[in-house]
């Protein structure tokens, strides 16, 4: 079957010889702008039953009074038929500004030139980024089987196109990024009742809390910080939303960010880099022309050398997805996908770091000993053949053989170190 | 969790980097503490330094570290509380000065003080945490003659990459000469430095390279350290703000320098502490750990009948 091949459009081949200029702004969103969209997407009647989460009642009320945001694309509105009207809690997809850093507070600034976002350079090919990204947070809630992750669906490109209009405006380094996965698999993990303390996992629910997480893992991590109204703009969440969930979140961290000294990071850096592996060899692109790391070895001796061959069968994840009982409903999907069309095929530049040269190693491999919470979902209950990314998406009843209990878990396996 | 009501709010004891502080009494307990009150922008939302000291404190409970007992966290103000302690380092050596000449302190308690210091640092970067500001105003003492690391607004965690360092850390006089020349790979070394800036300010009574600014700052430092070339320091040269055009300096006799602002005899001993602290390539420089058994605290090492 060749439906389901990622959109080969979008892949960084497109930049073989990347500007490397340092102030080299990606024109990644200017597409998507110039369509207006201001068509109102009805909500939809979703089917898959979470519209039955009870909304809680502590603190919601901000973030589901109908903020006029630019419109969509953003994020699709999952109509909750006994909710408020639809409210788009959406990044606002106009060419994300690049947000200008909060200066440091003690010493006068002499040396650095004024550049906007954390980084000048990103570490990573951001399109990759977001979709590891939205997959990582749908894991996080539990909701991927929901959506049945398929970066096709409206859904998922929605929210993907927010993630990545989002880092493109702050440019966060990698590091910061996986430390933010990583403070939200903690941060629903210490809910008392996972996420349906904190509205259950709509797709508005996992966006505003995957941006608070990298609110606070910037705020946490990195030099170059922002105020939270710079967020506000470019996460299209409101001010007060914001500080209302940074609270929150603070509050039930107890503020111990630091807790586990993310000891977990290395594992953080090799999911992503079998992600991106996955997705590069299901689109048959030739590895060598594209580079993101410029030292995986750094990792080969720690872990099992477990072939590449897994990610080398794209269409074993056709069937796959196909047979999904979750699988998306067709008419919704062609709904959104027609309607936004335009905006879905743009091939937007990605951005590849011109500093990196290394090659990409075709052949490294993770061992995730201490399976990062939703990326254990991911990747280690598929051992000791590592799947493609897309090709076995967790099915329920295949959970209830599974010697990892997710399910008894009610999110992901623990890690050893907790 | 505590409620502000709870303590009482007694005299201000100091400006912080972006807190007031000030004395307080726990009204249950009866005892005093330490109130650093944030006051909260809603444009800016909780501020990072609030978010880094708190989180990393929590994960630090050390005799040699001030201990964070709680936070309160309202609508419009984030308060602190720690433990109470006298005065700091700064305002103790201060207090010691007579007429308008500062005065070194005993070399015994020089000595008490600065195996404190590293104490605690070690500790700190043992649990992957620097403290990036490290200075006398910093370093809190209580009438026992303890000393404690306070103020982490501005460390971070490290052992993660650290690609967004800034360099625009450490106050200018206690700046290692790698970060002053725009290094951002530093790690505990940028605190040691500090560390041996400290130990000479406590021998002399006086800081041992006041600079104005950065290109002063490196020069002070040069002219006593020398300068350093490629061989004393692989790589200095391809340093951001490395300059071909410093003057040659050769490191001079620290002990002749310091000698007379001394309230003591300097021995061979802690000259060479202080050397292996001032050393200009941060992967020479002595780890807190190495510093804790340097032959200059032999009499504390032997005490610890496991050791």
């Amino acid at each position: 079957m060749t439906t389901y091949m990622y959109n080969n459009s979008r892949l960084p081949i497109n930049l073989p010889h990347p500007p490397t200029h340092s102030n080299f702004i990606p024109h990644h969103h200017t597409q998507s702008l110039g369509a207006p969209l201001q068509q109102q997407i009805p909500p939809i009647n979703n089917k898959f039953g979470f519209q039955n989460q009870p909304y809680y009642n502590h603190a919601h009320s901000s973030s589901f009074q109908g903020v006029t945001l630019p419109p969509p694309p953003g994020m699709v509105y999952n109509g909750l038929s006994n909710m408020p009207p639809p409210q788009i809690v959406a990044p606002m997809l106009r060419p994300a500004p690049i947000l200008a850093p909060v200066p440091q507070q003690q010493q006068p600034v002499v040396s650095e030139q004024v550049n906007g976002g954390v980084n000048q350079i990103l570490d990573y090919d951001l399109d990759l980024m977001a979709e590891f990204i939205v997959k990582y947070a749908m894991l996080a809630f539990d909701s991927e089987s929901i959506y049945q992750y398929d970066s096709k669906s409206q859904v998922v490109t929605l929210f993907t196109k927010g993630v990545s209009s989002v880092l493109n405006a702050t440019r966060l380094p990698s590091v910061s990024i996986f430390q933010a996965l990583h403070f939200l698999s903690k941060y629903l993990d210490k809910l008392p009742n996972g996420s349906s303390s904190i509205g259950g996992n709509s797709v508005n629910v996992i966006y505003q809390n995957t941006m608070i997480a990298f609110i606070l893992a910037n705020k946490f991590n990195d030099d170059k910080t922002f105020t939270n109204k710079s967020w506000s703009e470019a996460t299209g969440m409101e001010l007060s939303t914001i500080n209302e969930y940074e609270r929150r979140w603070l509050n039930i961290f107890e503020w111990r960010l630091f807790d586990d000294k993310f000891s977990l990071y290395e594992d953080y850096v090799c999911s992503f880099d079998v992600f991106c592996q996955g997705k590069r060899s299901n689109n048959t692109v030739p590895i060598q022309s594209q580079s993101y790391y410029s030292s995986p070895s750094k990792y080969d001796n720690n872990h099992l050398s477990v072939g590449a061959k897994g990610f080398e069968t794209p269409n074993y994840s056709n069937s796959s997805l196909n047979s999904s009982p979750f699988h998306y409903n067709d008419d919704v999907f062609d709904y959104y996908y027609n309607q936004n069309q335009q905006n879905l095929s743009t091939s937007p530049i990605s951005q590849l770091s011109p500093s990196a040269n290394g090659d990409f190693s075709n052949n490294y491999s993770c061992n995730f000993k201490y399976a990062p919470q939703a990326m254990g979902n991911m990747m280690s209950n598929q051992q000791p053949t590592y799947p493609t990314w897309n090709a076995e998406i967790p099915k329920y009843g295949n959970y209830q053989n599974d010697s990892y209990g997710l399910f008894d878990n009610q999110y992901y396996t623990r890690p050893a170190v907790y | 969790m505590s409620s502000s009501s709870q303590f009482k709010q007694l005299e201000k004891l100091g400006n912080g980097t972006y807190a007031t502080v000030y004395k307080g009494l726990n009204k249950t307990t009866g005892v005093y503490v330490a109130l650093k009150e944030v006051k909260l922008d809603s444009e800016e939302g909780t501020p990072s330094t609030a978010i880094r000291e708190i989180s990393l404190m929590k994960e630090l409970k050390h005799d040699n570290i001030v201990r964070l007992y709680d936070v309160i966290h309202t609508e419009n103000k984030l308060t602190l509380v720690f433990e109470y302690m006298d005065k700091d380092l700064k305002k103790y050596m201060d207090s010691r000065t007579t007429g308008n000449s500062p005065q070194g302190l005993e070399l015994s308690l020089v000595k008490y003080f600065q195996w404190q210091l590293f104490e605690g640092i070690s500790f700190c970067h043992e649990n992957k945490i620097l403290h990036r500001d490290l200075k006398p105003q910093n370093l809190l003492i209580n009438n026992k003659g303890q000393l404690k690391l306070g103020d982490f607004g501005l460390a971070r965690a490290f052992g993660i990459p650290v690609n967004t360092f800034s360099s625009e850390v450490v106050t200018l006089w206690y700046r290692a000469p790698d970060v002053l020349m725009g290094s951002r790979s530093y790690s505990t070394s940028i605190d040691m430095w500090s560390c041996g800036c400290i130990l000479a300010e406590m021998l002399t009574g006086k800081p041992l390279f006041p600079g104005t600014n950065d290109e002063e700052q490196l020069k002070l430092i040069f002219d006593m350290m020398g300068t350093p070339t490629e061989s004393t320091w692989p790589t200095v040269t391809t340093l951001p703000k490395y300059n071909s055009n410093f003057s040659i300096q050769v490191p001079k006799d620290l002990k002749k320098l310091l000698q007379p602002f001394t309230k003591e005899q300097l021995d061979d001993i802690v000259i060479d502490l202080l050397n292996g602290l001032l050393q200009l390539n941060p992967s020479m420089r002595l780890s807190a750990k190495q510093a804790l058994h340097h032959p200059w605290f032999s009499e504390y090492y032997q005490q610890q009948p496991h050791q």
